[in-house]
C-alpha cells in the first residue's frame, strides 16, 4: 500500500473582506461603519497524494491554489478542516517539518538587498543545517550549472534583473 | 532531551551570530548614513545628560538619589535603550506591521525557525550597538565619583533583575505588536510600546506612587529594566524587588509566548 504523504479533509478557508466602495465620502463612512463579505477561498477540499506521486495543482484564477498551498505549508491558519503533511499538521510549524519542505513564492526574494549572494546562501545553510561538506557540492553543482560563481561575491542590488 | 536543548540553542546562537554579521556589515555599507546615525543617537543622549544638569542646579537630589547616582541612572538607561531599540525595534518590530500587510513575512513562516526569534530579534541594528558606548563610560564615571567599594554579589543580582528586565520590555512589546496580526496596518502599535517603554524606564523608580506604582511595578513593569538594576547596585539590594522580577518576567513571557500563538493565526498574507 502507498504511503499517504499528504491527506487533506475538509479543508476551507474563509477570507473576511472589507467592501471598500470608492470616493473620500465613502472612505469617511467607513471609519464609522464598514461592511464586510466573506470568501471562501477554499472550501471542503479533500484529497491525498501518495509517497512518489507528483502532483500538478491547476484551476483558474481566484480557484483557491495558492491558499491551499499556503495551508500545507504552514503560512495560513485553515478556517475548517484538517491537513496532515508527512505526519505533521503544517500550521504547528514544527521546525522538523519545515525543514522537509519548500514553497516557492512569485515576487519574494529571501536574498538581503545589500548583502552578497554568498552571505544569504550561508544563512540557509545553519537555518537547514545543512553539513559543511553537502552545501560546499551542491553550491559547486548549482554554481557550475547555472555560471553564476562570479556573481556570489556582488551586491544583491548590483545584480541584473535576469542574474 | 536537554542535548536535543542544548543543540537548539547553539543554532540560534549561530544564526543570531550571523544575523548580527549582517547588521554590522548593512551598517557599514553606507558610511555616511552610519556617522549619521552615530551622530543622532550620541546628540540625544548629550540632550538628556545637558537637562539632569540643569535640573540639579536647582535641586539637590531626586527621591533621595543624588546627582552621581542619576547619572548612573542615566548611562544604564543608555545602554538598555540602545540595545532595545537595536536589537528589538529598529528594523524589527517598527516594520512588523508593514510585513504582515504585505505578506512579506511568507518567507519568514517557511523557514525552520522559530517566527518569534526572527521577526522580533532576526534584524540586529548595530549602529545601536555601538551607541551603547557612551551609556557605559558614563556608568564607570559616575560609579567612580560616587566612591563604591566594587560589590560583585550586588553587581549579579543587578544583571540578574536587569534580564528579567529586559525579557520583561520584550513580552510587552511582543505582547503588543503581535496585535498587527489582527489590525491590519496599525503602524502605532509598536509605536506606542516602545515610547512606553523608553519613556517610562528612564527615572528612579520611587517617583512612580500610588496608582502609578501599580501600573509601573505590575501591568507595565519598565521600572525593572534601568532603574532597580541600578538602585541594587549602588545603594542596596531589595530581594522584594528582584523575586518579583522573576516572577513577572516568567508570567509575561509565557503569555507572550501564548498571545504570539493566538495572533499569527489571524495572518492572510498577501496576494502572490
Amino acid at each position: 500500500m502507498d504511503e499517504k504523504t499528504i491527506v487533506v479533509k475538509k479543508l476551507s478557508r474563509i477570507y473576511k473582506v472589507h467592501l471598500k466602495k470608492e470616493g473620500v465620502k465613502a472612505s469617511l463612512k467607513a471609519l464609522l461603519h464598514r461592511e464586510y463579505k466573506y470568501i471562501d477561498a477554499v472550501k471542503k477540499i479533500n484529497f491525498t497524494i501518495n509517497q512518489g506521486e507528483l502532483v500538478g495543482f491547476i484551476g483558474p484564477n481566484g480557484a483557491g491554489k495558492t491558499t491551499t498551498l499556503k495551508m500545507l505549508g504552514g503560512l495560513l491558519y485553515p478556517s475548517d478542516g484538517s491537513i496532515e503533511v508527512l505526519g505533521f499538521t503544517p500550521f504547528d510549524r514544527k521546525e522538523e517539518y519545515l525543514k522537509k519542505i519548500s514553497l516557492v513564492l512569485g515576487q519574494k526574494n529571501q536574498l538581503w538587498w545589500d548583502l552578497p549572494v554568498i552571505e544569504t546562501l550561508n544563512l540557509q545553510k545553519e537555518l537547514y543545517e545543512i553539513p559543511d561538506e553537502d552545501f560546499k557540492q551542491s553550491l559547486n553543482e548549482l554554481c557550475t550549472m547555472l555560471e553564476i560563481k562570479d556573481v556570489l561575491h556582488q551586491q544583491v542590488r548590483q545584480l541584473s534583473l535576469g542574474q | 532531551m536537554q542535548l536535543s536543548v542544548i543543540k537548539k540553542i547553539r543554532k540560534y546562537l549561530r544564526i543570531y551570530a550571523i544575523l548580527f554579521r549582517f547588521g554590522f556589515i548593512f551598517s557599514t555599507t553606507y558610511r555616511v548614513s552610519f556617522f549619521i546615525e552615530l551622530l543622532v543617537e550620541i546628540g540625544y543622549q548629550i540632550a538628556f545628560i545637558l537637562f539632569y544638569f540643569v535640573i540639579f542646579n536647582n535641586i539637590k537630589n531626586i527621591m533621595g538619589w543624588n546627582f552621581y547616582e542619576i547619572m548612573f541612572l542615566t548611562g544604564l538607561n543608555i545602554v538598555t535603550s540602545e540595545l532595545i531599540l537595536g536589537s528589538l525595534y529598529i528594523f524589527n518590530l517598527r516594520r512588523l506591521p508593514e510585513k504582515i500587510k504585505n505578506g512579506d513575512i511568507d518567507l519568514i513562516l517557511v523557514k525552520p525557525i522559530n517566527s518569534l526569534f526572527y521577526l522580533s530579534l532576526g534584524i540586529p541594528y548595530f549602529s545601536a550597538f555601538v551607541s551603547i558606548i557612551p551609556g557605559i563610560l558614563l556608568m564607570i564615571y559616575s560609579y567612580n565619583r560616587l566612591n563604591l567599594p566594587l560589590n560583585f554579589f550586588a553587581a549579579l543580582v543587578s544583571i540578574f533583575v536587569l534580564i528579567n528586565g529586559f525579557i520583561l520590555a520584550f513580552s510587552f512589546s511582543i505582547i503588543l505588536s503581535s496585535l498587527s496580526f489582527k489590525y491590519i496596518n496599525t503602524y502605532t502599535i509598536p509605536l506606542i510600546a516602545e515610547k512606553i517603554i523608553l519613556y517610562y524606564k528612564d527615572r528612579p523608580h520611587q517617583v512612580y506612587q500610588g496608582i502609578l506604582k501599580l501600573v509601573f511595578f505590575i501591568i507595565i513593569p519598565v521600572v525593572f529594566v534601568s532603574s532597580i538594576p541600578s538602585y541594587i547596585l549602588i545603594k542596596n539590594i531589595v530581594w522584594n524587588y528582584v523575586m518579583v522580577s522573576l516572577f513577572l518576567s516568567c508570567i509575561f513571557f509565557f503569555i507572550a509566548l501564548k498571545v504570539w500563538e493566538i495572533m499569527i493565526k489571524n495572518y492572510t498574507s498577501a496576494s502572490s
